[in-house]
């Protein structure tokens, strides 16, 4: 993105076509983080949608210290957080503990799957394994981060992210028709 | 294991893009055009609040000053009923947005056909040296999906058919993810301050609380005479949220305190009857009550007999005849109220325990309260008059109380409150009675909240 600093500036000052320049820099990436975080394409474009009204609106907070794509994609990831939220789900969380398992063919099988086949099934998971596996394996953020913005217990979020894990293996055996044994 | 499922996603997701239909922008555009008649609308909101603060400010003044008690809580509560409209123009975005899908089902049988093309790409530049071992389990995969539900099909189509834009693998930077970290840790600085205007209005259980009572006798004495009364409090406030649990309380809140006296009997005074009318001033009775509050002072007609024969100092210049076989009221029929109103300050500290779509909270902080009014009344059937004061009642109070609310949402900003409380009188509000009086109250406020 060239002379950034120029570019947010105008945007601050309402001026349309940086806007427009801004938003088309990093929308597509930003899409792709939506899509992950969303249960289907209408709900990724939404989170899409009010995120990058937030930014717009909060430009001037902005202070040019990290990186502005990672400034702008927290904010995406809030967006689709507060969406979590409002959604107010209550399912049920089975608190299974992880295992560790080695096998040499089902490794294979995931490094093949493309980031569609992973999307899909992402999604199938219930919405509060999705954030959490979304939070930590995708974005870096650690338990005690996630217990934080997700207002639950850091036991809670391991056991989810374990039982996440346990149910993509499960999705990937059913789908694939590979059989693993744990 | 676990482990490797996390990078397998995290590598194809690092910087996975996926060109974005052209609505969104179009809606943000929408969006960003309506904000600027909304930073319009937004000092209307403030107005509005404003005009909430000065009526209910007014109406508790009204109210004090005619002592005409009944309509109060209507006016908070109506006051605060303020339309949010905001929601209206996503709905309408979210429907634009639906429209879109379409056209790509159309595409979709299209791009079926390229599905093993580039799948078998994929499987190329993963691993070749295992390339006959892939390509019999990418068949046997892409079967399984072919016999997914019609919907996946066409996500997946959509997404095969869309330009998937694999970028420079770059890794997340590290200034990025101390940004979150400090997002994380509630260094929210640059968040603007939020503020929250409210009215409420509660029904009260009040009485006192007597202690170091020279004599338990006494005290019990007059636990025996007294009794509580009902009435009602309400106000405005006004919350700083300093933190998103923590918010700091203050307003202006009207309290009615007191008491009932009973065992007296009311009799009519006869001489005022008998005078001219000139002359009925110096027959109005002053007699001196005690209680546990401090001394009433009656200035009515009426004659009062206690039938306990304790309470009651006849002023010796009193000038008054009744006939002691025939009481205008018994004990059973009128009501003397002890009232004292005050107009309290508070700073109070909200803490939501529960931060979710219905929120539960515990509120506890200290008051200032001025009194305001100070009267005795008769009650008898649907009329009261007013009979005299409580003497020496302290003019500043300091109350203690505890809250806990919950608080249900109405509108994005709007919410209604339901708040159970206890006040407490930390000072005894008469320094020159014998017995020191803390007046308390249980109350259950209802009301609303507005958010900027």
């Amino acid at each position: 993105m060239d002379q950034l600093p120029e570019i947010i500036k105008a945007c601050i000052k309402g001026d349309r076509i940086a806007q427009k320049k801004l938003y088309h820099n990093l929308a597509d990436k930003m899409y792709g983080v939506c899509l992950r975080y969303a249960a289907n394409e209408d709900e990724a474009k939404d989170i899409l949608q009010d995120g990058f009204i937030k930014v717009f609106l909060n430009l001037k907070q902005f202070n040019y210290k990290g990186s502005f794509e990672g400034w702008v994609r927290r904010i995406i990831v809030n967006t689709a957080l507060e969406k979590f939220r409002d959604k107010n789900y209550l399912f049920a969380v089975n608190m299974t503990q992880g295992y560790e398992t080695s096998d040499s063919e089902y490794d294979h099988i995931l490094s093949e799957l493309s980031a569609n086949d992973l999307l899909l099934l992402i999604r199938e998971l219930s919405p509060q394994y999705q954030m959490v596996f979304n939070l930590y394996a995708i974005e870096g953020y650690s338990h005690k981060e996630i217990s934080e913005i997700m207002n639950i217990k850091e036991g809670t979020s391991k056991s989810n992210l374990s039982r996440a894990r346990e149910i993509l293996k499960e999705k990937i055996n059913k789908h694939y028709s590979v059989s693993v044994n744990f | 294991m676990s482990k490797q499922i996390d990078d397998i996603f995290k590598k194809e997701f690092k910087d996975y893009s996926l060109s974005v239909p052209d609505s969104v922008w179009e809606n943000i555009e929408q969006s960003l055009n309506q904000n600027k008649k909304q930073s319009v609308f937004s000092m209307y909101k403030l107005l509005a609040a404003a005009s909430i603060l000065i009526v209910a400010v007014l109406t508790l003044f009204f109210t004090f000053q005619n002592t005409n008690r009944n309509t109060i809580s209507e006016k908070i509560v109506s006051q605060s009923t303020t339309p949010e409209l905001k929601n209206k123009n996503k709905s309408d975005q979210i429907s634009q947005n639906k429209i879109e899908p379409n056209k790509e089902i159309e595409n979709s049988s299209k791009y079926k056909n390229n599905t093993n093309i580039e799948s078998t790409k994929e499987i190329n530049h993963i691993d070749l040296t295992e390339q006959d071992q892939n390509i019999v389990e990418n068949t046997i995969r892409f079967e399984k999906i072919e016999k997914l539900s019609a919907k996946e099909v066409q996500v997946q189509s959509n997404f095969i058919a869309r330009t998937v834009k694999l970028s420079n693998p770059v890794t997340f930077p590290k200034e990025d993810k101390d940004l979150i970290a400090d997002n994380l840790t509630g260094k929210k600085t640059r968040e603007p301050v939020k503020w929250i205007i409210g009215g409420e209005f509660a029904p009260t259980y009040s009485y006192r609380y007597l202690s170091a009572a020279e004599s338990n006798l006494e005290k019990s004495y007059y636990n025996s005479v007294e009794a509580p009364i009902s009435s009602y409090s309400g106000g405005v406030n006004v919350k700083i949220v300093l933190h998103k649990r923590l918010s700091v309380q203050t307003g202006v809140y009207y309290s009615s305190m007191g008491q009932s006296i009973n065992h007296l009997n009311v009799y009519s005074n006869n001489a005022i009857d008998k005078v001219d009318p000139e002359y009925r001033k110096d027959f109005e009775n002053t007699f001196t009550l005690s209680n546990s509050i401090g001394n009433i002072k009656f200035n009515s007609m009426y004659v009062f007999v206690d039938e306990t024969n304790f309470r009651i100092d006849i002023n010796s210049e009193n000038k008054y005849f009744f006939d002691a076989t025939d009481p205008i009221f018994n004990e059973l029929e009128a009501e003397i109220s002890q009232n004292i109103e005050y107009l309290e300050i508070p700073l109070y500290l909200n803490y939501k325990f529960i931060d979710r779509k219905i929120d539960l909270n515990i509120t506890g902080g200290i008051g200032a309260n001025m009194l305001i009014s100070n009267n005795v009344y008769l009650i008898h059937g649907n009329s009261k008059e007013n009979i005299g004061e409580t003497d020496g009642v302290n003019t500043m109070n300091y109350s203690g109380t505890f809250a806990l609310g919950i608080e249900l949402p109405i509108l994005r900003n709007l919410t209604f409150n339901l708040q159970p409380a206890v006040k407490y009188y930390i000072n005894a509000i008469n320094p020159d009675s014998d017995i020191e009086s803390h007046p308390y109250s249980f109350a259950v406020y209802s009301g609303f909240n507005y958010s900027f």
